[in-house]
């Protein structure tokens, strides 16, 4: 069960032994906060088409916010592999969770206080922040 | 008219209560990251599941006893007790993921974490498993959980390229973008989740709690050859919803409320309503169904008494397993891990355990010193074997295909 418990949970990872280990690693971080920002903006679209009622709005967008604190907070415990590479990489990948993390945040807020005024606000800086992290995607395949 | 009426009845409750947390996960997992490439799986596991469903409904049926009891008793206490532990501990992870997949389903509703609303559900899981007779049990989360079928009403609103989507699922291959490895991780997902061994203990278990006889195997036949091809439906439609709309915005599903976007975004505030009631019922049968699939094993097992058709004073060991897999579960769920990772690792355990499930129940339907002169066909004898020589592959494949894809990451 311990050890069924230790597989099940997230937990931060070892160094990157190189250059391309790291790449990889960055490539799969800003893949699962790309998800997590598609799953806000079609969420997002649908509470704005009136399909959604905002406590669910506010539940699944919170949801998607850990998943992005998560996947930083992760990718933040690996240790870059030495040289200026590794350390501009970690910058960019920062830089795009942060990007990614702020307008779900206030979507978040938007929604538990039922602004839905809000939503078409935060809906064009969530369409920048997926657009960054395809781009990112794309270019590290 | 009253034995129709049963045999529906029968029917809806089998497509209902086919679905749980692992085909919710895996079904939706691989189709937002493999479009239809997997669906062939689903059909396999689905055929494996009728021919060994059939068996050990026939084998209660027959014989007035549960499989478990007849697997200690026809393969030994050391055989047997090696059969219980596999099967407890997979069940106790799927229970553990039932319960958490409640707590979600609640919680998208009442809008708080879903840890806070584990001990609740945890909580209504026993209530009901204790309290609600067997067959209201079975009928009320059964016919709730054919609310999936919005999965089917939204793939059919979307009006998909159906010439293309049935091509595709005709001719499987890997995406490019993904490994052998991961291909091969996500098919030994879907098929434990299609053939998860605490279906067989429940269903036999159930058939003995049902008072189940010789007039009772057409309705074996019936929820089995009818019921469970569509709930294998209902599998598919969740592929394919995931596959059109989650694949193209490259959402790969991590959280129980992803698998729901697909309804929401297709069929709107209906189609919330409907996927939130479906979720929760199949999740909370599931979590009854493995509740007391616990208690069932180890009771049988050890030759308690056993079963809601007992007075609870009668069978207070079993009704104490029970109580103490849910607490177990409920404990484990609240030490933090990810309700999805515990899902997709119950689903491929299981796989790796199928061949302990399977066997004895091969050998059992073989023996007509409990079967009679309803033993296996011939032609089911074929079907069975080959299916057995499938479940030893995948058992072989399971844990170190969790190694190298590093849990299908």
């Amino acid at each position: 069960v311990l050890l069924a418990l230790a597989a099940c949970t997230p937990h931060p990872v070892g160094p990157a032994r190189t250059q391309d280990d790291y790449e990889r690693k960055a490539t799969t971080t800003v893949d699962g906060a790309l998800s997590a920002v598609e799953s806000v903006r079609l969420l997002v679209q649908a509470a704005l088409d009136g399909h959604t009622f905002a406590g669910y709005v506010g539940t699944v967008v919170s949801e998607q916010e850990d998943a992005i604190d998560g996947l930083g907070s992760t990718f933040g415990s690996i240790q870059p592999p030495p040289g200026r590479a590794g350390e501009e990489l970690r910058a960019e990948v920062e830089q795009l969770l942060d990007d990614a993390l702020e307008p779900v945040r206030d979507l978040r807020i938007a929604a538990r206080r039922e602004d839905t005024a809000a939503y078409e606000a935060s809906l064009s800086e969530i369409d920048a922040a997926a657009d960054d992290l395809r781009a990112f995607v794309e270019a590290h395949p | 008219v009253k034995k129709i009426v049963q045999v529906t009845l029968g029917i809806l409750t089998a497509i209902g209560g086919f679905v749980d947390m692992g085909d919710l996960v895996a079904n939706a997992q691989t189709g937002a990251r493999f479009g239809v490439d997997l669906a062939w799986v689903v059909l396999v596991g689905v055929v494996g599941i009728i021919v060994y469903a059939e068996m050990s409904g026939r084998v209660a049926a027959v014989s007035g006893r549960p499989v478990f009891e007849l697997v200690r008793e026809r393969l030994g206490p050391r055989l047997g007790m090696a059969n219980l532990g596999a099967s407890f501990f997979i069940n106790f992870l799927t229970l553990t993921a039932e319960i958490a997949g409640v707590a979600i389903a609640i919680s998208l509703v009442a809008s708080v974490h879903y840890s806070l609303v584990v001990p609740v559900a945890a909580f209504l899981v026993w209530l009901v498993a204790w309290r609600l007779p067997f067959e209201w049990m079975e009928r009320v989360f059964g016919l709730a959980g054919l609310a999936l079928v919005v999965f089917a009403v939204t793939v059919w609103k979307l009006g998909p390229d159906w010439g293309a989507l049935l091509s595709d699922a005709a001719h499987p291959a890997v995406p490019a973008q993904e490994t052998p490895f991961s291909y091969a991780f996500y098919a030994v997902g879907l098929f434990g989740a299609a053939m998860t061994p605490y279906e067989v203990f429940f269903f036999s278990s159930g058939a003995v709690e049902e008072m189940w006889g010789l007039e009772d195997l057409a309705l074996n036949r019936a929820n089995v050859y009818i019921g469970f091809p569509l709930g294998g439906f209902l599998s598919l439609a969740l592929m394919a919803s995931a596959h059109l709309v989650l694949g193209p915005h490259d959402i790969a599903v991590d959280t129980l409320a992803q698998v729901t976007l697909p309804a929401v975004s297709v069929l709107g505030r209906l189609g919330l309503a409907a996927v939130l009631l479906g979720i929760f019922a199949a999740t909370f049968g599931a979590a009854l169904e493995t509740a007391l699939s616990a208690g069932y094993t180890i009771a049988q097992y050890f030759g308690w008494e056993w079963g809601k058709h007992v007075r609870p004073k009668e069978a207070a060991r079993f009704h104490l397993v029970v109580l103490l897999a849910i607490a177990g579960a409920m404990v484990f769920a609240l030490l933090g891990p990810d309700p999805v990772m515990v899902t997709e690792y119950s689903i491929v355990l299981s796989a790796a355990a199928l061949p302990l499930t399977y066997f004895p129940i091969l050998v059992i339907a073989n023996d007509p010193g409990y079967m009679g002169e309803h033993t296996n066909g011939r032609f089911l004898n074929g079907i069975a074997t080959v299916y057995l020589v499938l479940l030893v592959l995948v058992a072989l494949a399971a844990i170190p295909l969790i190694i190298i894809t590093k849990g299908g990451a």
